[in-house]
């Protein structure tokens, strides 16, 4: 009897465990995961790995990296938005699929679905081309498109990317005519361009820079706010008065609706040291994002303004939602 | 030359590093065990390895990473051969005559030379990196859509002559893994297709569940039908290794298992998945025994693991020189060398010397490791097959699943898995081949999306397919594959092995 008794107690209290650690007042008390919505290798994969031991530091706490790749994000990005406001599912990725995805898509979540907790790294498109071609800038480029209406083609990093929406507002602005060649992704698009198949490319910033930095490819322009200081030569596209064509390619925190006040700081004053951190800072530059830490309500207006110059463009191109 | 030494040398010395030759060791440990398990492959683990090796040096972590990708073409073969199930997509071909061996208790044999065959292969893969790396990519990259498209159709038609049974069969299989291929976003527009509005679709049908199921599923179904004290093959083990005569008959096909998959895996899109499926056929159709193929012949054992090796090396060239990813297991090397802070690329060779040329020497070491690693496991695994079947199918079932989740976390895939393991089955029972639809679904994805990229380059005029020399010579190849047949009629028309009997 007391054997059994004991057995029971033993049970009793098997059961209580994890329940009662959940409920502890001290955060985190298990494991965060983090849900990424990329294929490891993929841009938004390889932002949060570069952080991932500086800011499992600053946390306090472990964070276990997950990969839900698929649908453009959109299975990690549902996967958040169901899962338990507790602070212990937080999605991990770029902004696109929520900025961009939405806009062009009817999906089952959408901006206002999410609290935002941070931005921390920034990438750009670029428009690149190979050095022998007739243009040496994006003005040469764009003269020659007007004199050959149609006769360019161009690769993209895929139809429903910010580096095409960009490019086709581009050329719509100017009342310009090339054909985009859709790849799926950035590097298929760069390799088009370097073997010749395509005659410029835009696509991620990120995947172009070594090239460029080997003058096998010319980065005509970029879409970030300002020049990269690695590459100064190459003009943004608000120098160009072409401004109103960019699209943010941010990477950022996000967690379900509901998630209590505190873990959001706890997770952002973390995420902000991680962003200070030089090292951490030099690594996601090599990689070729730059680094600014954008607290949750900064993140949300950027993702409300990235999403309206999306929709924007679709207009004027005459790209419908699907 | 004389630069090459010295480069070599330089190289060597950073590889022969004691801290640096563990970790090529453990890469390759771990490439050799994740290998063997079905359906956990080398892109899963490493990803999972990622976050252990960022705190270590840049070389040594991307040797271990690299250790993993081609440790786990050795052990990819091991329960393709003992249970008829592929450790890796790559070794899919490995289960038409290494299975039959071991159903004839000469699975050590069969064990052994895909250990030797990779480890030639992977030495001569990498001498090819090490010798031509730069000028192969620049060459790479010039081949287009349209070349492409060329290439894909003269790989398929060289493939679908191998698969036993009749052609009908195998051309109503490769029809369907084709279907299949069409299902998820369009490459071109992004259209949803087939995917009944559901996300996990959307993608398309995930490939480890494809083959999983396929493979893997459909065998425990078809070996638990029949009696209850099933075992993999009856009887002694025949000797564990190679005969003088079993490697008579191999070395030349790995020789050229290794050329076939070193220049195949530097394309993009091909892996190292369909250099195996060209290596077997490219056997089977200069083989003085054709009919012999796929009842256990030592050849198409040895010529597709030599393949999918020195496809591991090719791929890596664009990756070295480019820094271009031709594989789904290349990017994830990509993102390694990009979170230590180093760009791979056309300056990684100028820039980072040590990395470079240490990686690059770390895989001669690592092959030279997984010889002596696999060579004394071979005993082992072929003692594996005389543990009855009723412990075995459960611990296969279970891998099964943990393979086809792991790949992007998604409970939906083990279902997708079981569909596709009915599907196998019903097709084992009909007696129509599976390969041929595995081939024809990665295959299918790339051909639709290089048609259309080719076409709205050249407006929709069909003249591209033709207007590049290496285009044209491949669809003249192709012709003669196809016309081949009605030539040799009456002489020694090439004859399928028997249908397997049940």
């Amino acid at each position: 009897m007391p054997r059994r008794s004991l057995l029971f107690l033993f049970v009793v209290a098997l059961i209580c465990l994890p329940v009662k650690s959940a409920h502890s007042a001290k955060y985190p008390g298990y494991p965060v995961q983090f849900i990424i919505s990329f294929p490891p290798g993929g841009p938004g994969d390889t932002t949060i790995r570069i952080i991932h031991p500086a800011l499992q530091k600053n946390f306090g706490g472990a964070i276990q990296l997950v990969n839900k790749p698929g649908a453009g994000g959109a299975i990690a990005y549902t996967y958040v938005k169901k899962a338990k406001p507790d602070g212990y599912t937080i999605l991990s990725t770029m902004s696109a699929p929520l900025t961009v995805g939405t806009a062009l898509r009817t999906l089952s979540f959408g901006l206002d679905d999410y609290e935002y907790i941070g931005a921390y790294a920034f990438g750009a498109t670029g428009i690149v081309s190979k050095p022998d071609m007739r243009w040496k800038n994006l003005d040469g480029l764009l003269a020659y498109i007007k004199k050959n209406p149609g006769k360019l083609n161009y690769g993209t990093s895929g139809a429903p990317t910010a580096p095409y929406l960009t490019m086709a507002a581009i050329l719509a602005m100017q009342g310009l005519k090339a054909t985009p060649v859709h790849y799926k992704g950035s590097g298929p698009a760069r390799n088009a361009a370097l073997g010749g198949h395509v005659d410029f490319s835009a696509g991620g910033f990120g995947a172009m820079q070594a090239l460029i930095r080997a003058g096998k490819l010319v980065g005509l322009a970029i879409t970030d706010n300002a020049r990269d200081p690695k590459f100064p030569k190459i003009p943004t596209l608000k120098e160009k008065g072409l401004g109103r064509a960019s699209i943010g390619l941010w990477a950022g925190l996000w967690a379900p609706k509901g998630t209590p006040k505190a873990v959001l700081d706890k997770l952002s004053a973390a995420l902000k040291k991680t962003a200070n951190d030089p090292a951490v800072v030099k690594k996601l530059n090599k990689a070729g994002f730059r680094v600014e830490f954008v607290d949750g309500a900064g993140a949300k207006k950027l993702a409300r303004q990235d999403h309206e110059t999306s929709k924007e463009i679709m207009k004027a191109v005459g790209i419908k939602k699907k | 030359m004389g630069d090459l030494f010295a480069n070599l040398y330089f190289g060597f010395s950073v590889s022969l590093a004691p801290y640096n030759l563990l970790a090529c060791f453990m890469g390759v440990f771990v490439g050799t065990a994740i290998g063997v398990l079905p359906g956990l492959g080398p892109v899963a683990t490493m990803s999972l390895l990622l976050p252990i090796t960022i705190k270590m040096e840049p070389t040594a972590a991307i040797i271990i990473m690299a250790g993993v990708f081609y440790g786990a073409m050795y052990g990819g073969s091991t329960t393709s051969i003992l249970l008829n199930l592929p450790g890796e997509a790559s070794s899919v071909v490995t289960t038409l005559d290494g299975y039959q061996m071991a159903r004839q208790g000469r699975a050590g044999p069969a064990l052994a030379i895909c250990a030797w065959g990779s480890f030639i292969a992977g030495t001569l893969g990498v001498l090819g990196i090490t010798l031509m790396a730069p000028a192969l990519a620049e060459m790479a990259v010039k081949i287009g859509p349209p070349e492409l498209v060329a290439l894909l159709c003269l790989s398929f038609l060289l493939v679908v002559q191998f698969s036993g049974g009749s052609r009908p069969r195998a051309a109503a299989s490769a029809l369907l893994g084709f279907l299949l291929s069409t299902v998820g976003l369009d490459p071109v527009e992004s259209t949803p297709r087939y995917d009944f509005g559901t996300f996990t679709l959307m993608d398309g049908v995930g490939f480890a569940p494809l083959v999983i199921g396929l493979f893997g599923i459909s065998e425990v179904l078809i070996n638990l039908e029949k009696s209850e004290k099933m075992e993999v093959f009856k009887g002694r083990i025949k000797g564990l290794w190679p005969t003088r005569q079993d490697w008579r008959d191999s070395a030349p096909a790995i020789g050229r298992g290794s050329v076939v998959g070193f220049f195949m895996g530097i394309l993009p899109g091909m892996g190292t998945i369909v250099p195996p499926f060209l290596s077997y056929s490219l056997e089977r159709r200069i083989s003085k025994k054709p009919e012999k193929f796929g009842t256990g012949v030592i050849e198409g054992v040895a010529g597709p693991e030599a393949a999918n090796n020195s496809a591991t090396a090719g791929s890596m060239i664009p990756l070295l020189t480019l820094g271009i990813a031709p594989s789904a297991a290349v990017a994830v090397l990509t993102a390694a060398f990009l979170t230590h802070g180093v760009q791979p690329g056309p300056l990684l060779i100028t820039e980072h010397p040590a990395i470079f040329w240490g990686v690059v020497t770390s895989m001669y070491t690592g092959n030279a490791l997984l010889l002596l690693l696999n060579l004394p496991l071979v005993g082992m695994w072929a003692r594996l097959l005389t543990v009855p079947y009723r412990y075995l199918w459960p611990m296969i079932l279970l891998f099964c699943g943990i393979g086809a989740y792991s790949v992007s976390n998604n409970p939906v895939d083990v279902l997708l898995m079981a569909v596709f393991g009915l599907l196998g089955y019903m097709m084992r029972k009909l007696n129509y081949p599976g390969a041929p639809l595995v081939l024809a679904f990665v295959l299918g994805r790339l051909f639709e999306e290089k048609v259309r990229q080719s076409l709205v380059i050249s407006r929709g005029s069909y003249e591209t397919f033709i207007a590049h020399p290496l285009a044209l010579l491949a669809w003249i190849a192709s012709a003669i594959l196809l016309l081949y047949p009605f030539f040799m009629r009456g002489k020694s028309a090439p004859h399928f092995p028997p249908e397997e009997e049940e």
